[in-house]
């Protein structure tokens, strides 16, 4: 039922890395939410690996 | 940072939901509270009960305090804390853990399976997701 312990540090600390958003905010968002902006840092980083920048 | 609860052209987006139990919650009066609401699920709320002592000597028990966090309404209980989650029928208790992983958007699996004898769901545990996070 619930995600593995590593697995959310893990995704609060890329978004936090990329975004610089604060730790009590990124543990605020629900994990619907965290996941989506997961996703949209992990888009932004395989369009600069691309070559295509940031969308 | 993106207000949580709302969206740019101001309809809420909806974080609270509503269930009602198969059984029910039996009270120590002896009342019966099924209906409820379970909100959604934040890093914190996982993350938070893993330094309760209980939760450390079983780490099934996290996901009993996790939902006496998230449930925000049973019926006409006021202190929903993890006694009470306790205090389940395990038919609820598994409803209630499958709720809990649909409204959060996590794999279900196959969903809940009935014992074929005595109607009771289990749970069926989904995949965790492996996938690796993108690289800078």
């Amino acid at each position: 039922m619930t995600h593995p312990a590593q697995r959310l540090r893990e995704e609060v600390a890329y978004i936090a890395y990329h975004f610089h958003w604060g730790y009590a905010d990124l543990l605020s968002l629900t994990h619907g939410e965290r996941r989506a902006w997961v996703r949209e840092i992990a888009g932004i980083n395989t369009a600069l690996a691309e070559g295509r920048g940031a969308r | 940072m993106p207000q949580t609860g709302s969206q740019d052209n101001g309809s809420p987006l909806r974080t609270e939901f509503d269930f009602e139990l198969p059984h029910g919650y039996v009270d120590a009066a002896g009342t019966v509270h099924r209906r409820g609401a379970m909100r959604l699920a934040t890093a914190r709320d996982e993350l938070s009960p893993l330094i309760d002592q209980r939760v450390r000597e079983n780490p099934a028990y996290l996901g009993v305090v996790l939902l006496s966090l998230v449930i925000t309404r049973l019926g006409t209980v006021t202190d929903i804390h993890a006694g009470v989650v306790e205090g389940l029928f395990a038919t609820d208790l598994a409803y209630l853990q499958d709720f809990y992983r649909r409204i959060n958007g996590l794999d279900t699996g196959h969903g809940a399976v009935a014992c074929p004898s005595c109607g009771t769901s289990f749970a069926v545990p989904g995949a965790v997701a492996g996938e690796r996070l993108g690289e800078a």
